[in-house]
């Protein structure tokens, strides 16, 4: 069941009235299409470099995935317990999977927010926001949050009950960075397939890697999937930390 | 010119003689007596009985120091002895008879001379070195064959990617660390009576795996890279090719031989080092059921954990009339394989959502405990610690849902991990209760991935664990009736380089003999002692203990200044110069150390498959299992 982002509000107000994330949506999936714009001014904005991407962030239950269509690349993250996320790299283009271990620093972070994987954005951001406005109710609702900081502003739509964003703009003298949710699927079945699939995958232990210098897909691990050129979300709320663009 | 003179002369002398004597003077008054000097100081001498074996009288004596005392306060102190001299004791240069006779008729010299004789006659015969090709083919089989069976007990120590570097670097760091120098240091195995050389290469390669090494120790015969307890004919990854290509492991002999049977990894237990002791597979990847091609699984090919569980069963299907009891002593990780692919099924510290990867929905550990009732299984520390080795017949331990951490590592494990050599330990312990003796076999299997990450630190830090181990064997055992061996599977690309001075900590920077300050290249950097050929490179980690950490970064080979990187810490991963996806397994030979019955036939440089062929020996299964048979 897809959506366009414009149908969005009406589409999920068949669904019973609550006022948790799980009630919003089957069994607690989803999966959230964005639309990425970042623009690099240079040379006192005589020169603009725009930059277009995908991000499609999948959700079940404790297991969160970043889709990246352009580098054919699948980020996961499991939540085990309050204390531990476990990261696994999918690379779609070769039906294989790396598993790291929970508190790893992958990509030089320690995974610890889970809020940050699961959201696009971390708890500790949104509650550093203003809140402008609230508009809707329940599953429809949606604030609009504002930050002014000196390097830069960001503004922010925000479905609380859904705990996802629905459009961000960051914007400094030297970058601007708009996402875009520009369509919303809540129909279980499609989701669960897509999870069903990655877990078809050829899994290998991190630890692994070195063990078989015979495998084709591990000997070209060291030119894959290290260097992401999408986004992953919105960490804090320091200015200069927004992104996190070392994939 | 001469009477001018003359004359001159003459009235001087008549001036001076013109005077007349006057009176005598009165004598004057003494002067007052001087104040008297200061004492002088004690001259001190100090004489020291010197026992026999002194350095300066052998045969005793004494020593006589001497010196003022120049603090006066009646003791000779080091800085004021200004001479010193020795009277020693002449040697004794005759011995009474009756002292002759206790000194050399007393049973301990009899018997010690008798070892002595012996030990020095085997090893002139097996080493080829008596005179006369036909008596000296004679005496080498009269004495290599007193050495058939002598072993009760064998254990073998497997390193793995323990190469020569790894030992040499291990040795220096647990000295240093002991606060020594280090160079000077040994391992515990080092210390062993016998050693020798293993050629480690695959029958399809010149730079090995573990599968195929580990096939040759446990098995006797080389074989191909990637596969498990089969022979050079088998095709990887075709099961069919399985079937007629099996070998019979040492492990397996024992078992048949009446012995008690353990193996304990600090890898996953499926993985290809403990494997071989145990299963025959294609591929060494086969570790679960989701492992395998569906080809493989409906040509009958079982996954290896399976094949761990059903060990028992599988063994005597194989031979007939067979009755075993199982491997009594299972230790490492890797849970995952052992468990259904359902959340439902995850252990206390699981650390993925769904802990198992069996998509037969098969509970592998609840089917051990069915076919073991009185065993035991444990998966953390509180469980080990509370196994009775004396009242223990079966236990089985899976202590990770994957590897069990690194040893530097081990103690952020969620439910704690017993170390490598607390599982020897219990093992033995529990081994030792069957009076026909154990088999064993103990693999250090993060070495190697310590290694493979680029990181010098995690691969010494386990080595160090693993001497440990050996260390606790030793003390646990009789070298009179068990044969200890410890060797690598196979080295790495792991270098000892540059010209650090005596003493330069072995993980840190280069610094030359006579100098303070690291050395430079001739890119002006400074540089390690420490490297790697190829591999991710350059990491600087901080206080990270767990080296996997490099895969999830991109490589960074080659140079990089280190002027103001701790290169001793945990974190830190040693440069590289050939760009890879981790780092290489290595194709020169490694190091074989024996102690115990046979162990004088490790020496030279030999075939990785003797070991098989040395242990066969000592303990004679082979002999023993068929007599087990009739």
């Amino acid at each position: 069941m897809k959506y366009p982002i414009s149908s969005i509000l009406l589409l999920i107000t068949w669904l019973t009235p609550a006022s948790a994330q799980q009630s919003c949506v089957a069994q607690g999936q989803l999966k959230a299409e964005y639309q990425i714009t970042v623009i690099k001014h240079k040379l006192q904005n005589m020169i603009s470099n725009t930059k277009e991407t995908t991000l499609i962030l999948w959700r079940k239950n404790n297991v969160v995935a970043h889709q990246y269509p352009s580098t054919r690349i699948t980020e996961m993250w499991q939540q085990i317990n309050d204390k531990m996320i476990k990261p696994i790299r999918f690379f779609n283009e070769y039906n294989r999977a790396i598993e790291y271990q929970p508190g790893e620093v992958v990509h030089g972070k320690k995974e610890t927010d889970w809020s940050y994987r699961n959201q696009l954005i971390s708890d500790n951001l949104l509650t550093s926001m203003q809140t402008v406005s609230t508009h809707g109710e329940t599953c429809e609702q949606v604030v609009q949050l504002v930050q002014k900081t000196k390097k830069g502003d960001l503004l922010i739509e925000w479905m609380p009950q859904l705990k996802l964003i629905k459009s961000f703009q960051y914007k400094d003298p030297q970058r601007q960075e708009n996402w875009q949710l520009v369509e919303l699927d809540i129909q279980s079945a499609k989701t669960a397939a897509y999870f069903d699939k990655l877990y078809t995958y050829q899994s290998t232990d991190y630890a692994d890697i070195g063990d078989d210098h015979t495998d084709p897909f591990l000997t070209k691990m060291v030119t894959l999937g290290f260097v992401e050129a999408g986004a992953s979300g919105f960490y804090n709320d320091k200015g200069q930390q927004i992104g996190d663009h070392h994939h | 010119m001469k009477k001018l003179r003359l004359s001159a002369i003459a009235l001087a002398i008549l001036g001076l003689t013109s005077c007349s004597d006057g009176d005598n003077g009165v004598n004057g008054v003494n002067g007052n007596n001087g104040t008297d000097g200061t004492n002088g100081l004690n001259s001190l001498v100090v004489q020291t009985v010197l026992a026999i074996g002194d350095t300066n009288c052998p045969n005793s004596g004494v020593k006589i120091d001497s010196g003022l005392d120049s603090d006066a306060n009646g003791n000779l102190e080091t800085a004021e002895i200004t001479a010193t001299e020795y009277v020693c004791n002449a040697g004794r240069t005759s011995i009474t008879s009756s002292e002759i006779l206790s000194s050399l008729n007393n049973d301990w010299f009899a018997q010690g001379a008798k070892q002595v004789e012996e030990a020095k006659q085997v090893w002139l015969d097996a080493t080829q070195t008596v005179s006369g090709k036909s008596a000296e083919t004679i005496a080498q089989a009269k004495s290599i064959a007193t050495l058939k069976g002598q072993a009760k007990n064998v254990i073998l120590f497997v390193g793995d990617g323990m190469g020569i570097s790894t030992v040499t670097a291990a040795r220096i760091l647990e000295g240093q660390l002991n606060g020594d120098n280090g160079e000077e240091h040994q391992l515990s195995f080092e210390r062993f009576p016998f050693a020798g050389l293993a050629k480690t290469y695959n029958v399809d390669a010149q730079t090995p795996d573990s599968a195929g090494t580990m096939t040759a120790m446990m098995s006797g015969v080389k074989t191909d890279v990637g596969v498990i307890g089969v022979d050079e004919d088998i095709e990887r990854g075709k099961c069919a090719t399985v079937a007629g290509n099996e070998l019979f492991t040492a492990l397996e002999l024992a078992e048949i031989a009446g012995k008690s049977t353990g193996i304990i990894s600090t890898a996953r237990i499926t993985h290809a080092t403990p494997a071989a002791t145990y299963a025959k597979s294609a591929d060494r990847n086969w570790e679960d059921i989701s492992d395998m091609p569906a080809e493989a699984t409906a040509a009958g090919c079982m996954d290896i954990a399976d094949q761990l569980v059903n060990f028992e069963s599988l063994l005597e299907a194989k031979v007939a009339n067979l009755n075993v009891d199982g491997i009594e002593v299972v230790f490492g990780g890797g849970r995952r394989h052992f468990l259904p692919k359902d959340a439902a099924f995850n252990s206390a510290d699981a650390v993925s959502s769904v802990e198992g990867d069996r998509t037969d929905n098969r509970d592998l550990t609840a089917e051990w405990q069915a076919k073991y009732s009185t065993g035991t299984y444990v998966m953390d520390q509180t469980g080990f610690d509370a196994i009775d080795p004396a009242n223990t017949e079966h236990v089985f331990g899976l202590f990770n849902e994957s590897h069990m951490q690194y040893e530097a590592d081990r103690g952020n494990d969620v439910a704690g991990e017993p170390s490598i050599s607390k599982m020897t330990e219990k093992a033995i312990d529990i081994l030792n209760n069957n009076d026909e003796g154990f088999f064993l076999m103990v693999e250090s299997g993060r070495i190697d991935h310590g290694h493979h990450a680029g990181s010098a630190y995690n691969a010494l830090t386990d080595t160090i664990a693993f001497s440990d181990a050996i260390k606790k064997a030793v003390e646990m055992t009789d070298m009179s009736d068990t044969l200890i061996i410890v060797t690598a599977d196979h080295g790495h690309v792991f270098t000892i380089a540059g010209y650090p001075k005596r003493g330069n900590p072995i993980l840190g920077k280069v610094v030359s003999v006579g100098a303070t300050e690291p050395a430079t290249a001739g890119d002006g950097m400074p540089y390690t002692t420490l490297g790697y050929t190829n591999g991710l490179g350059f990491r600087d980690l901080g206080a990270v203990t767990d080296a996997d950490e490099t895969y999830s970064l991109a490589h960074a080979a080659g140079r990089h200044d280190l002027t103001d990187v701790d290169t001793t810490s945990a974190g830190f991963h040693q440069e590289a110069l050939v760009p890879l996806s981790s780092e290489t397994h290595s194709g020169e030979d490694v190091g074989v150390f024996a102690s115990g019955p046979g162990a004088l036939m490790v020496n030279g440089t030999q075939e990785q498959s003797m070991i098989f062929h040395i242990m066969d020996y000592a303990a004679d299964l082979t002999g023993k299992a068929e007599a087990a048979l009739n």
